[in-house]
């Protein structure tokens, strides 16, 4: 479904009556030059043209001038639009079904605002594609959808992959505010688990559940044939594990699953701060981990402790990693500093771009359409002052789809007459 | 003295639907065409002519009118009658409840509707749950049910979601509906045919766009209702063949809402407003209409929303809505222009019958 591009201008737009008032149709084909082209397929070309047409990098061109036209576009940098697999654009309560604690088959496409201008926010720092999973209150919260952060006014157009993960969550986030049923028997907060050991028995009982059900059709609940999906491997399960002890008890279940012959499970551990401590059954299990924001005084969520070499020891390891911002809206924590951030603990370039771009798409199957700057690929581009992730850096122009999100160019005289 | 004459007639025959032909000025016939010097010819409750000459049966009278004619206002969602019970609480969606079994004929707000020109009204269950129930469409005075099923009321607004009974989320509501539009019941199978439509309550744009995929998806006739800011979804809305029912403004600064309106109708989405009384007075339609006529909007657009479309909407375009031979003969008599708000309201008829407006 593709409606007309006056729509991305209306999203963009804070006044929307002005947004009608711009119709004049804008080209979504564009001549795009950088000094240096960062394709995140361990290639950086000096002084590169890559041309877009039709929402598609249709070729990469080096030494190409981007001439001087009203669609070409200039830059220091260039590098893939960048991935955010825990941007978290804040959906609140309205992304948790709390009428049960397992909901596989809720689906976090339908709560999302796409006029929450979080989203604008994180196109025009570079973020073009996010994985939105449901806030993790829930055990299982429901399947994550990953969405271009800008475009039509229609969840459906801006999707990149539908049911790209299931998410749940193993801590504390899942069995807070709950509690036992005495005083008010009625509220929702009575039957839900009140302690770690609770939130692993109900993902325990889920998947058993879920592989009993393959048989004994009695044992199949709403949502049961996702949850089958996930033991099979074929939907990625992605879980919230801020702490040591939590990152031990979602690989343990998967490899619980895996010897006891009920699936072979795909896992992404999100938010796992404490990764760094047992990087080994992280490499043993064969599992991808999500990173969170560094923190800047160590602590992290629920009490966690995320080291400033983190993304360096896994990926010295080959764990496959992905950075996040976890939806921060200030500058000094967006994704390309989360990146940075991972450089000064020793993580090299190369892997810092591919955490953002490349590997993050590998994580969750997307990397045919984005992550990284090749013929065929989404148009999806971010243009930078100077070297990507340095402090002195910053993004200065956005594409997405073809679609200029962030223009670089220097504001015409009308424009800038405010 | 031609006030007169009507004044005399209308004493003669009050509540009778007999043989009645007036003339007037201007004949606003409800889907923006007007007909000078018209005359309506009215016998057993229908138009049985709409034209500028006809010939009068033996022993009629050709009552001159001076002012001007239009259809009765048709509100396109509303609670008029339903009293306190426009939601059951104890289930979150209830299809097969009938908004037609909570019309009370003698309720007073009716009769202050119909005192107001507002002739039909599409009795709908509240926005509080995600299935409400089917939309009713009455009359205002005479207690007849035009049409007992219009719709399949739905709500994909935040209104519909408790902390206390699920769904409590958008996401845990779409996959309770497409739950209950998998099993296939008669309602939803009428649904799903296309021959009961729906009127899905949105609010919040996101929550627009979140009710047009969702009908998209389920390849769904009808139209989102509530939706303030509909217009800057005109596009996609237009896409899906939903029509719009806007609350009437009501004061207040609504220029934002006004210029929605206006991109509705460039878009050519059909609308139409539904007063939601007794939560709005009737006399909002006229004033939200004059309103949307200020800020620009096209004079026939704004009648068709009041009258054609309105019965479009409610899915009783064939039979109300319009000055139009074999229509109901709900018209009202004006002292002029019915959008000019200093024009008088001075005769409501309703299948042909005058009503009573004397009574407080």
């Amino acid at each position: 479904m593709r409606f007309p591009i006056r729509f991305c201008a209306l999203a963009l737009s804070l006044s929307p009556v002005s947004g009608f008032a711009q119709e004049k149709e804008q080209s979504n084909d564009w001549s795009v030059f950088a000094d240096q082209v960062f394709t995140s397929d361990g290639e950086m070309i000096q002084g590169a043209l890559v041309r877009v047409q039709n929402g598609k990098i249709v070729a990469i061109v080096p030494g190409g001038s981007a001439g001087s036209s009203d669609t070409s576009l200039h830059a220091a940098a260039m590098t893939a639009g960048m991935i955010d697999l825990s941007a978290r654009i804040d959906m609140g309560l309205a992304s948790v079904e709390q009428g049960r604690e397992i909901n596989p088959d809720a689906r976090v496409a339908n709560s999302i605002d796409l006029f929450d201008e979080e989203w604008t926010r994180a196109a025009r720092s570079g973020v073009t594609t996010v994985l939105a999973n449901p806030q993790d209150d829930d055990v299982i919260g429901g399947l994550g959808v990953a969405v271009k952060t800008a475009g039509d006014n229609s969840v459906a157009a801006r999707t990149v992959k539908a049911d790209a993960v299931l998410r749940g969550a193993i801590g504390t986030q899942p069995s807070r505010r709950n509690h036992p049923a005495f005083g008010s028997p009625g509220d929702i907060f009575s039957r839900r688990p009140t302690t770690r050991m609770g939130v692993e028995w109900e993902w325990r009982k889920a998947m058993y559940d879920a592989a009993a059900s393959r048989t004994d059709k009695a044992r199949a609940y709403p949502g049961s044939d996702q949850v089958l999906l996930a033991l099979d491997g074929k939907l990625t399960l992605c879980i919230q594990t801020w702490s040591t002890q939590d990152i031990r008890t979602a690989v343990f279940l998967k490899e619980e699953i895996e010897r006891e012959k009920l699936g072979t499970p795909r896992l992404i551990l999100d938010a796992a701060a404490e990764a760094w401590k047992e990087p080994q059954l992280l490499v043993r299990s064969k599992v991808m981990v999500v990173l969170p924001p560094f923190p800047m005084q160590g602590r992290t969520g629920e009490g966690s402790f995320m080291a400033w070499d983190t993304a360096k020891v896994l990926h010295d390891l080959g764990v496959p990693i992905a950075l996040s911002a976890h939806g921060a809206g200030a500058a000094e924590v967006q994704l390309d500093r989360q990146a940075g951030m991972a450089m000064r603990g020793g993580l090299p370039f190369d892997a810092a771009l591919a955490a953002v771009t490349i590997e993050p798409a590998r994580m969750i199957g997307i990397d045919g359409r984005v992550g990284s700057i090749a013929v065929g690929k989404d148009a999806d581009l971010v243009l930078w002052s100077g070297v990507p992730f340095e402090l002195t850096s910053r993004v200065v122009g956005v594409l997405i789809d073809g679609r200029l999100v962030l223009d670089p160019r220097p504001a015409k005289a009308s424009a800038s007459a405010k | 003295m031609l006030a007169l004459a009507l004044t005399l007639f209308a004493a003669a025959a009050p509540a009778q639907s007999g043989t009645l032909a007036i003339q007037a000025d201007t004949l606003y016939l409800g889907d923006g065409r007007t007909l000078e010097k018209g005359i309506l010819l009215i016998d057993e409750g229908k138009f049985r002519a709409v034209a500028s000459s006809a010939d009068l049966p033996r022993g009629v009278r050709l009552i001159q009118h001076k002012g001007a004619i239009s259809p009765g206002f048709v509100s396109a969602h509303d609670q008029t009658s339903l009293g306190g019970e426009a939601t059951d609480e104890t289930r979150p969606m209830l299809a097969e409840a009938l908004a037609a079994h909570g019309f009370d004929p003698e309720a007073k707000e009716l009769r202050l509707a119909a005192r107001a020109g507002v002739t039909t009204v599409l009795l709908s269950p509240s926005a509080d749950s995600l299935v409400g129930g089917q939309t009713a469409v009455v009359k205002t005075a005479g207690g007849k049910i035009l049409q007992r099923r219009s719709h399949l009321a739905l709500s994909l607004s935040s209104s519909a979601l408790r902390l206390d009974t699920p769904p409590t989320s958008p996401m845990g509501a779409v996959t309770a509906l497409e739950a209950e539009f998998a099993a296939n019941t008669s309602v939803y199978a009428d649904v799903k045919a296309g021959r009961l439509p729906v009127m899905i309550h949105a609010v919040a744009r996101h929550e627009i766009l979140r009710s047009i995929e969702f009908a998209t998806r389920n390849k769904l006739k009808g139209s989102i209702e509530g939706a303030p800011l509909a217009g800057e979804l005109a596009e996609v809305i237009k896409e899906s063949g939903l029509s719009v029912v806007l609350e009437p403004f009501t004061g207040g600064d609504s220029r934002r809402e006004i210029r929605s309106v206006l991109a509705l109708s460039g878009a050519g989405v059909p609308f139409a407003f539904g007063l939601d009384a007794p939560s709005t007075g009737p006399d909002a339609l006229r004033l939200s209409a004059a309103m949307c006529l200020r800020e620009g909007l096209d004079r026939k657009a704004i009648e068709k929303a009041l009258f054609s479309d309105a019965a479009s909407i409610c899915g009783v375009g064939d039979r109300v809505g319009r000055l139009e031979r074999g229509f109901d003969a709900d018209f009202l008599l004006w002292s002029g222009d019915p959008l000019d708000l200093s024009s008088r309201l001075e005769a409501v008829y309703i299948d042909g019958a005058r009503v009573d407006t004397s009574k407080p």
